[in-house]
């Protein structure tokens, strides 16, 4: 069976704690998510604490034949939607001190260069390639999941994937920091 | 072979290529070079996607502070019910006879065995030397599991542990249980088969587990084995054996023969026995229909099986009759029920002091077969009460002939039928695509579903059965996925109710389609209740 699953049968037998390893497990990839669709830490953790509530209240009414990955991240990428669109949008990059205080400095040192290009380069892509390329690599969704995540089709995915590496690479060149593409092909 | 495109590269790197493709394109790797440096650069691209994508982190007590806010589910005992008869099961009871207790023994189980958190029938019992203290642990993988106390009566055995770390700190005591980590043996060490075992958590820290004897032919004495090879997420080996011995228990317990029997409307009652046990008190009855309520229904369902096809009417017909009553003392107060309206205020079937019921039947529900019901209650607390079950409802599947035309564009649609007023409110396709890891094929999952809602006068009956025609004439299978009354009521004193139907085999919504109820439940309040003495 499916852990997730398991856990979601102790918490409708009347054990909350079992919540926690469900937390655990996704609170972090979805924060690193819901951070770049907000530009803004103390909205995504509110945003966060509100999808957890909401999940926990819904769950009399998941599936327990279904993905609960899925179920989970189609209320949280619905629900941080919802609330976005209330909000005027915010354009600006989120600050580096904010993407890597919870490192020791060593990794911070190892991550700089490179992810800081990225960083920029993800910030400035269109809202729907972002999102896809989060819940790929951020979040560890198969295809399949963002597709029903999102509501789109498989070759949606993929193609909105490709495209959103391809103007990765493109932006970092044209930047004038290279991390070895070359084009061919 | 060229070069392959960079997509064709990424595909790869994603694993999304067929197998063909996959082996054409590793073979152009074995020999390039070039491509060889390209796959490498995007994999590290994922990687270091990967790597920064997934900062920053969370403290490590969000978790926590989310959960100190959440109040618990209700834990739901798990009442085992062999058929499908919707929410309202079988009948009901209280009562008993107050069973005489060495005060000797009395209190030596304490932990959650005298909690409110376990049933009455068990509270009741921890007083008395059927409860015995266990204490038995076993530790591996740093993980402890210990035995607390066990309650050990003629109708079930219950017993609580807890699970805890090296440090002393109670886990969370799931066990993911099934017939290898839970077992009833005899005294020959030989295993009792088909035994009905329920799990509940309670207060957060104890596990209870429940075995049922009610499907058991006589079982005096032996032992409960758990063995556990996962606890608190860690993989390991726990073993206990817990000594059971229920002459304690046979030497409180009385049963009473009542052989009663009654028709009431087309069904034959025979009320059998009473087992007044420590933790419960047992009526066994059984319910049938008379040999013309039989030939009619089963002419009615061939009837219907004629038209909607034997494969939609035989798996969801509502087969079986129930009934509802209540327990009272000589005085009239009422001590328990199930399935019955005592509570004006509601739109549906409640229950008051019912620890759990069971069906058990031979041969096809089809045949229309009689079933043995064992319904359980919380033992009565004075010794003096004479009880007496009396019945007052009556349940039993009734075919309609029902059915409304509708287009999906002119909803809602509102329609009038035996004392409800429904409105179909929306027709709509539902897509769920499978979560298979693959690329292709994707298995899609369609089904159509449609909701309706309303207001019913009278309170209880289930539109339970239904099927969908087509104009074609196409007939589609339907799961009654809901049928709710609520408590709420509108300004007529109606109940709100709800109704969802699904089905699977629709490709598209049709331009018009036909809703027809095959099968409801009807309830039948008795206008002479039926009132039998329950000892002798």
């Amino acid at each position: 069976m499916d852990e997730d699953v398991r856990y979601v049968r102790q918490i409708l037998a009347g054990n909350k704690r079992a919540y926690i390893h469900i937390i655990d497990r996704y609170k972090n990839p979805l924060y690193a998510t819901i951070l770049r669709m907000t530009k803004n830490p103390q909205t995504a953790e509110d945003l966060l604490q509100e999808i957890f509530f909401k999940v926990y209240e819904r769950l009399p009414k998941f599936d327990q034949k279904g993905s609960f990955k899925s179920w989970l991240y189609r209320i949280a990428i619905n629900h941080c939607i919802d609330q976005l669109r209330k909000k005027q949008p915010q354009t600006e990059q989120i600050e580096e001190a904010v993407l890597h205080s919870n490192e020791t400095p060593e990794v911070v040192l190892l991550q700089t260069e490179k992810s800081r290009e990225l960083e920029k380069m993800v910030s400035i892509l269109p809202d729907d390639e972002r999102t896809i390329l989060l819940l790929r690599y951020a979040n560890e969704l198969s295809y399949a999941e963002i597709s029903e995540t999102l509501g789109i089709s498989l070759i949606d995915v993929r193609n909105k994937l490709y495209r959103a590496k391809k103007k990765l690479r493109k932006n970092v060149q044209e930047g004038g920091y290279s991390y070895g593409v070359s084009e061919r092909g | 072979m060229v070069c392959p495109k960079e997509d064709k590269l990424l595909d790869y790197v994603e694993g999304i290529l067929d197998e063909d493709e996959k082996a054409i394109l590793e073979r152009h790797l074995h020999s390039c070079p070039y491509c060889q440096q390209q796959l490498e650069f995007l994999n590290k691209e994922n990687e270091l996607l990967a790597q920064t994508l997934k900062f920053p982190t969370l403290p490590e007590d969000f978790a926590e502070k989310i959960v100190d806010q959440l109040e618990p589910y209700k834990s739901k005992k798990k009442r085992r019910l062999p058929w499908i008869l919707g929410t309202a099961a079988s009948a009901l009871i209280a009562g008993g006879i107050l069973l005489s207790v060495n005060p000797g023994f009395a209190k030596l189980v304490g932990g959650i065995f005298t909690s409110d958190s376990v049933d009455e029938g068990l509270r009741m019992a921890a007083d008395t030397d059927i409860a015995t203290p266990v204490n038995q642990s076993v530790t591996d993988a740093g993980i402890t599991l210990e035995v607390e106390d066990l309650i050990a009566d003629t109708t079930r055995i219950a017993l609580s542990y807890r699970v805890t770390n090296d440090h002393g700190k109670t886990l969370n005591p799931f066990i993911d249980f099934g017939p290898e980590s839970i077992k009833l043996l005899d005294e020959e060490n030989k295993e009792i088969e088909d035994i009905s075992i329920s799990w509940a958590l309670h207060d957060d820290d104890y596990g209870i587990f429940e075995l049922s004897l009610a499907d058991i032919e006589h079982f005096a004495k032996g032992m409960i084995r758990l063995d556990v090879d996962h606890l608190a997420g860690k993989d390991g080996h726990w073993q206990i054996d817990i000594p059971v011995d229920l002459s304690s228990a046979y030497g409180h317990q009385k049963v009473v023969e009542l052989n009663e029997s009654i028709e009431i409307e087309d069904v034959r009652i025979n009320f059998n026995q009473v087992k007044y046990a420590t933790s419960s008190t047992e009526i066994d009855y059984t319910l049938e229909y008379t040999e013309d309520a039989k030939k009619r229904l089963q002419q009615q369902l061939m009837a219907k099986e004629k038209q909607f096809g034997k494969e939609i009417i035989d798996p969801f017909f509502p087969y079986f009759p129930m009934i509802g009553f209540r327990i009272e003392n000589s005085g009239g107060e009422v001590l328990g029920y199930e399935n019955i309206y005592a509570d004006e205020n509601r739109g549906h079937p409640v229950s008051e002091n019912v620890i759990g019921g069971r069906g058990f039947w031979d041969g096809n529900p089809r045949d229309l077969v009689s079933v043995n019901n064992i319904d359980s209650f919380v033992p009565k607390k004075n010794a003096d009460d004479e009880l007496f079950i009396v019945v007052d409802t009556l349940y039993r599947p009734t075919v309609s002939d029902f059915s409304i035309t509708f287009k999906p564009e002119e909803l809602p649609k509102t329609f009038d039928y035996n004392g409800y007023e429904l409105t179909i409110d929306s027709i709509k396709e539902k897509t769920e695509i499978s979560l298979e890891k693959s690329w292709l094929p994707v298995q899609r999952h369609k089904t159509v579903e449609i909701k309706m809602s309303g207001f019913a006068i009278q309170k209880a009956p289930e539109l339970r059965l239904w099927a969908i025609v087509d104009k074609s004439g196409k007939v589609y299978a339907v799961n009654n996925t809901g049928n709710s009354v609520f408590d709420e009521r509108d300004q007529h004193g109606r109940f709100k109710c709800a109704i969802e139907l699904s089905t699977e085999e629709m490709e598209e919504i049709p331009d018009e389609l036909t809703l027809h109820l095959i099968a409801e439940r009807e309830v039948i309040p008795l206008q002479t209740e039926w009132r039998v003495p329950l000892s002798k």
